[in-house]
Order: C-alpha cells, then structure tokens, then sequence
C-alpha cells in the first residue's frame, strides 16, 4: 500500500510539474502570438492594399473580414501549438473533444485578434516603448486571469450548466474576484522580468524601424550608415574605433540569425528558471557556455560587410591593429552581454549565490575573450575572402575541442598572417 | 449636381495637420463637370495630401469635400469616385483581366465585358491579359492602375502622377481618355510636375506652396505654365 500510495503521490507531483510547465508555455505562447499579430496587423493597417480598398468603398466590417483573413498563416501556427500542448495536457484522445478544443482556439484567436485590433485602431502613429510594453503586461494579466482559458475549459465541460454556472460566477462571486486578485499578485517577480526581457526581444525585432524613428525624432539622435562609404568614414575619420564598434553592433542587432539564437537562449532560460528553485552551478555554466559559443560563432557576419567592399583597405583611415581589436571587442561584448545578463538576473533572483555569480562571470568573460580572439585571428588570416572561412572555422572548431592548447598557435599565426596581407594592400594602394 | 444637371464638386476649407505641422491649409475650391483642374507644386508642397483627402482616403482635421452634396470620405460615394495613387496598389498574383474585373464587381458598375475589353485595349495590354500582375513592367502596372481609376468614368476621377514611368504613346491615350471623359461631364484633378502635359489638357490650375493655394488660374492660350512656376518657386527662392 505505501508503494502505491508514494507511486500515486509522484505522479500526481508529475502532473503538477507538467501542468504549470504547459501553462507557462501557454502564456508565453499567447504573448508571443498577440505581439506577432500585432505587428502583421500595425502594418496591414498602414498598408497600402487598405487604402485601395477604402478607395474602392469598402467598409469597415470588409476591411476587418480583409485583416482577418490575412492572418491565417497565424492561426494555422496558434491552432498547431496550441491544440499541441493541450493535447499533452489531457488524456482524452477522442474526436468530439478536439472539436471542442479547436472551437476554443478559434474563439481564443478571435479574441486576440480583436484585442489587436482595438488597441491598433485607437494608437497613434508613434507609440514610444513603454506604453506599448505596459499594455502587453495588462494583456498577459487578463490572460493570467484565465480570461481566454474560462472560454476554452467552458466549451470542453460537456453540460451546460456548468458553462452558465461558470460565467455567473466569474462575473459576481466575491470569492472568485479574491482568486482573480490572489493570482495578479502571485504573478511571480520572475515571471515579470522573463516577460519583459522576451517582449523587448520582439519589440525590437517586429517594431525596428519605427523604434530607430522613434529614437530619432525623439531624441534627436542621428544613427550612423550602416553602409561602408565614403561618407561614413569622412564623418567619423577622428574615431575610427569607436565607428567601427557602433556600426557592427548595428549590424549584428539587425541579424536575425544573432536575434534568433538571443531569443531561443532567453526562452530556454526562462524554463530552467521556472522549473528549478537553486539552479546548479555546472547547469549555469554549460547553458552560459553554449551561449557565448554560439554567438561567437556569428563572428563572420561581423566581417562580411566590410568584406564585400573592396577598396576598404584604401578608405579606411584606421590601422590593422585598431581593426582588429575593434572586431575582438565587438565580438566579446555581443556575445557576453546576454548571458551576463540572464546571470545578474538569476543571482537577483537568489537562483544562485554571490559566490557562484563571480566564478561564471569571470568565466564568461575569460572564455568570450579567447574564443573572440581564436574565431577573430581565423577570419582575418582570410581576410578579405571570408567565402574561404567556412572549412577554416569548421576545422578549428573541432580542433578547439580536441586540442584546445592549438588555440594559442592559431592566434599567433592568423594575427600574423592578417597583418602580412594588411600591409601588402596598403601598398597595392 | 448644380443648376445645370453638372457634376459639382465642393471643397470647403481642408486642413490637415502632421504632428504639429500643417500639411495643407484651409485648401477652398469648387470644380465643375467637364473641367480638368491641375494641382501644381513642387515636392512636399501639400499636393498628394490634398488629393488623399479629396479622393476620400485620408480624414482631414478640418473641413469637407462634397461630390454632388455627397462626402467624399462615405463610401458610398466612393463608387463615384475613380483614384490613381501616386504609387498604386496591384494584387499581384492576379492576371490584368481579373484585377481589373475585381474593381468593376466591388464597384457594381454594368458593361464589365465591353467596357473592360475596350480598355485593355486601348492602353495596349490586351496580349497581357492572361499575365499576372507581378510580371508586368512598371509602365504595364500604372497602365493597369489608370484603367481602374478612368473605368467606366464616373463622376470624380483624380490622377495623382498619372505620367510616372508611362511611354509616350501610353500618355497620348492617357490625354485622348482625360479628354473623352472631360466630355462625358467628369470632373478631372490631376496632379503633376510635367507642366506641358497638364497645358495640353488642363482647363485651370491650382498653384500649392506649403500646403496653401497660391494661385489660382484658368486656361487661355497664351498661357506660360513655366514663367508662372518660375515666378512662384524659383524666382522667390533666388532672392
């Protein structure tokens, strides 16, 4: 009996553990899904297929049927994922249930379609960050409250009774709106800030250009070219370094192979510190580890666009050495800054002590700083041809993990041969 | 429609505001049917904002424009109205033929077939018929766009930039179907900065400098569109 009875206990525990996992998946899904219509709908809005159409004299019912049918690819995804991980959650397998569960999911996507809607319709041109990030965390609140959920549960309960039962309750009971209130306030620091963090990401991601408007006209801040020309370079001929610095972090912020990697790490992150109280110290390191590795592994898009100008060695009022030091910094911040950051997040959150925060920070910052000048010392021994670099950076790779003592030859001797045809262009020039 | 059963379009006192900034002020004009006006003025003068709003698309922040008692901006009156964006929109997976079809269905208009047909034709896109749009020329495309704005002339037709990236024999059909539907009663606006191609077909001219009318002028033959536009442009800038 006492077997049976912890066997049960543990599986019962499982499912808790499985259930908050998937609500927490729900709610990072519905979020994502809200911003990514959103921003579909902030530019069909604005499109010019709209104002044909008004043009044409359609009214406002056909142009909202237009936006509607467009976000099918959407809900194609929403409808995928969702009925996904509500499979996952429940054990009934049979037909008339998943019907159920796809009504849900169109009710839930029209509502979320119509909540974008509204706040599209009453937004001015230029909404600054915050307002718009403030409104997605209201968002993420009433989903919180089970708002989406209470329709979707409603539709899977077989009787009626209950669905009336239900709604009633939810709109007079005391009792309900102190679980409603008990939830908001539970809605855990964590949570919050993990939120936040992925928002931005997006926001950043969706809103580029309006958000570059945005700094510009607001702060009268004039973002350099991210072109090489002659422009550029006449322009910030007394910095070169510090040029080079801010151009290549605007390029690689408009990668999307570099977002992409920031956000799955983000997310990846936000599970581990969901589902563990003390994260241990070599689960740290590794996940800050395989991070760091992969945004150096970026490390040739920093170089492509000077690469593909031929003539940069004849514009560039800016020696070997500053190049060079000027890609190895660029390259070790953009590839630390995030992960440093999810730590200093997690020490605050107390998911690991001071003393374990200092040793992976040094860490971080010894292993970005040999990797930047390993994969840095690489590219410009090959240096303009970066086409070249591929099988150099595959086999170093290897190399790296099999004799990491050759990292320290490889340095040398790409440092080296980067110079070596560094001066031999300036003197063809 | 006024006392003589013309069309009659009334622009009363628009204006439109960017921010802080005006972008046309207190624009005031009454055109008749059968008259073509052109709206002249150089780049971010207030000309395609002006349109927009006569055209019914953008909202103004003050005033109305009424087509035979009817606002522009209802859409109802949007059937009466034909519209070429400076740069148009196409539906790019769909032939010339259903494009243009589409229009005349949202539009209810009659005569699909034969008015249809006879337009393709005439702006030479009949052995383009069959072809999607997104492989067309850019000259085929605002080809397409004028058919949709002139089909079936109705009362309204309002051209901005109808010359960009049109051949020369695309602009003399162009003239010949601004000229036919002048006859057919439609009141014409056209805005462009091909100051000889609005002499051949314009019956008066609205002259724009920074969201305001300047200068408001008729047709006679010894008009010199040039020296006006150096005088009100150029000459002030000089100096």
């Amino acid at each position: 009996m006492g077997h049976i009875f912890t066997y049960n206990k543990l599986i019962k525990y499982s499912f808790n553990i499985i259930n908050d996992f998937i609500y927490g998946l729900n709610i990072l899904l519905i979020c994502i899904f809200i911003i990514i219509i959103h921003a579909k709908l902030y530019n069909n809005m604005r499109g010019k297929e709209i104002r044909f159409l008004k043009s044409l004299g359609f009214n406002t019912k056909e142009l909202l049927f237009v936006l509607f049918s467009k976000q099918y690819k959407i809900f194609i995804l929403f409808v995928f994922f969702y009925s996904f991980f509500h499979q996952w959650e429940t054990t009934d397998f049979d037909v008339i249930h998943i019907m159920k569960i796809f009504i849900g999911q169109i009710l839930a996507f029209c509502i979320l379609f119509f909540i974008c809607i509204i706040y599209n319709t009453i937004r001015n041109t230029y909404v600054i960050f915050l307002k718009d990030l403030c409104i997605f965390i209201s968002i993420i609140f009433i989903i919180k409250n089970s708002f989406v959920f209470s329709i979707e549960r409603s539709f899977n309960g077989l009787d009626k009774k209950d669905l009336i039962i239900n709604i009633l309750s939810k709109l007079g009971s005391i009792n309900e709106i102190q679980h409603v209130v008990n939830i908001i306030f539970k809605f855990s620091i964590l949570q919050i800030i993990v939120i936040s963090i992925l928002l931005f990401v997006f926001y950043i991601t969706f809103y580029k250009n309006t958000f570059e408007v945005e700094i510009k006209s607001r702060f009268k801040l004039k973002l350099p070219n991210i072109q090489l020309s002659k422009k550029f370079f006449t322009k910030y001929k007394r910095s070169p370094f510090k040029s080079f610095i801010l151009r290549d972090f605007i390029i690689m912020s408009k990668k999307k192979s570099f977002l992409s990697i920031q956000i799955l790490f983000i997310m990846i992150f936000v599970f581990i510190a969901i589902n563990f109280k003390k994260i241990p110290i070599n689960l740290t390191m590794g996940f800050m580890i395989c991070f760091v590795f992969l945004n150096s592994l970026l490390s040739q898009e920093l170089f492509k666009a000077d690469s593909k100008f031929k003539g940069i060695y004849l514009y560039l009022p800016i020696q070997y050495n500053t190049f060079i030091l000027a890609k190895i910094l660029c390259m070790s911040v953009l590839s630390s800054i995030i992960p440093l950051l999810l730590l200093f997040v997690q020490m605050l959150l107390g998911k690991i002590n001071i003393t374990s925060f200092f040793a992976i920070f040094i860490t971080i910052i010894l292993i970005t700083l040999i990797l930047s000048f390993y994969f840095c010392s690489i590219i410009i021994a090959f240096y303009p041809k970066i086409n070249k670099t591929d099988l150099p950076l595959l086999i170093s790779i290897i190399l790296l993990f099999v004799l990491p003592g050759i990292s320290l030859i490889f340095i040398y001797f790409g440092l080296k041969r980067g110079k070596s045809k560094w001066m031999k262009w300036e003197e063809i020039y | 429609m006024d006392e003589m059963g013309r069309n009659l379009l009334e622009i009363n006192n628009i204006t439109k505001f960017y921010g802080k900034k005006k972008g046309i002020n207190n624009f005031s004009l009454n055109i008749g049917g059968g008259e073509v006006t052109c709206i002249v003025g150089p780049n971010g003068s207030g000309k395609s904002t002006s349109i927009k709003i006569i055209s019914g698309v953008m909202k103004s922040n003050n005033g109305q424009c009424m087509l035979n008692k009817m606002n522009t901006a209802d859409i109802e009156t949007k059937k009466h109205i034909g519209y070429l964006e400076e740069s148009p929109f196409l539906y790019e997976d769909l032939t010339v033929y259903q494009f243009i079809n589409f229009v005349f269905s949202v539009k209810c208009l009659d005569n699909n077939e034969i008015e249809c047909e006879r337009l393709i034709k005439k702006f030479e896109l009949w052995e383009y018929r069959n072809t999607l749009i997104k492989k067309l020329s850019m000259g085929m495309r605002k080809r397409v766009s004028i058919i949709v704005a002139i089909m079936n002339y109705p009362p309204l037709i309002i051209l901005d930039e109808p010359t960009n990236g049109l051949d020369t024999k695309s602009v003399i059909s162009l003239k010949e179907e601004i000229l036919y539907a002048k006859k057919h009663n439609c009141i014409i606006i056209v805005s462009s900065h091909i100051l000889d191609f609005l002499k051949q077909i314009g019956t008066n001219f609205v002259f724009l400098k920074n969201g305001e009318i300047v200068k408001k002028i008729n047709y006679c033959d010894n008009l010199d569109l040039d020296a006006i536009y150096k005088n009100l442009y150029i000459n002030e800038k000089a100096i």
